[in-house]
């Protein structure tokens, strides 16, 4: 279901977040640094420090529902992915690699923001959400921003 | 509410994020080029786009940002609520003259157009702690 082409994207240096909601339908929005994709299973996992994901916790943990976006900040490429919590629970040690190397790539591919822009975020800590995708939509600015992707077209591409 | 140091957050050099939530429930991230300091109380934010954030916020007023200062990187969170959109005006104006600085700054002029103001109360603020 997800395209090759948005596995590679989502592992490439990517800014994201992750939105979730409580009971009362006030959302709230954390940080994540870094993905992993399992195109096989459609899922994706996302890790967010714990320094701010309290209240995305406990929202997950009343209803699951996931909205994680995902943007190339040169470009403003960008795509969400929409779909519902499999597993929560702190990152492990290979998580915390793929978090660390995601920073280098930021730090090494954006040479025009200042280093301590991504290299002042603490990482660890941090939480593994394992959601999978039910849909993805196009995010880039312009008239186009919000259309749902037809994953059948792509894949048959 | 707004402290003034917050302000340098507000000029647009760093994109801010939204999260909004449809009466169904469904949860909504994106950036956003404008959050932009109305008062102690109100901010405005820049509607472009006939998208999802706009749905969103018209049926379920509440939603969050973190908009970040270009100096310091001090990100900040703000829970507001939407009030009403101003179409034309001193805020639509000033708002207009910076989406477009913005967007020459870009690459996005032809794209980005200022549809309306977007004003909102601002129900809280707090500092990220997300940097060491």
């Amino acid at each position: 279901m997800i395209p090759d082409r948005l596995v590679i994207f989502v592992h490439a240096p990517v800014l994201s977040w992750v939105g979730t909601r409580d009971a009362r339908l006030r959302p709230t929005v954390a940080w994540v640094f870094g993905a992993r994709v399992s195109a096989a299973s459609d899922e994706i996992t996302a890790f967010v420090p714990d320094v701010e994901v309290e209240r995305t916790k406990r929202n997950l943990e009343s209803d699951g529902l996931v909205a994680f976006t995902a943007v190339e900040p040169i470009t403003h490429e960008a795509y969400q992915f929409k779909g519902k919590l499999v597993e929560m629970r702190t990152s492990n040690d290979e998580e915390r690699a793929v978090q660390d190397i995601h920073r280098s790539k930021l730090i090494s591919q954006f040479t025009i923001y200042p280093r301590e822009l991504f290299a002042g975020f603490t990482l660890h800590p941090s939480t593994a959400l394992r959601f999978r995708v039910e849909q993805i939509f196009v995010q880039t600015p312009g008239p186009g921003a919000g259309r749902l992707l037809d994953l059948s077209a792509e894949a048959g591409a | 509410m707004l402290p003034d140091e917050i302000k340098p957050a507000m000029q647009g050099a760093i994109p801010s994020t939204i999260v909004t939530c449809s009466l169904s429930g469904v949860p909504n991230v994106t950036d956003i080029s404008q959050v932009w300091y109305v008062d102690a109380t109100h901010v405005a934010l820049s509607y472009q786009f006939f998208n999802k954030t706009h749905r969103n916020v018209r049926e379920n007023p509440f939603a969050e940002v973190i908009i970040r200062d270009p100096q310091t990187f001090q990100e900040w969170y703000l829970e507001i609520q939407y009030d009403h959109a101003e179409e034309s005006g001193p805020l639509f104006e000033a708002m207009d003259i910076q989406l477009e600085a913005i967007a020459s700054l870009t690459g996005m002029s032809g794209v980005f157009k200022l549809r309306a103001a977007d004003v909102y109360s601002v129900l809280s603020v707090r500092k990220s702690t997300s940097r060491a």
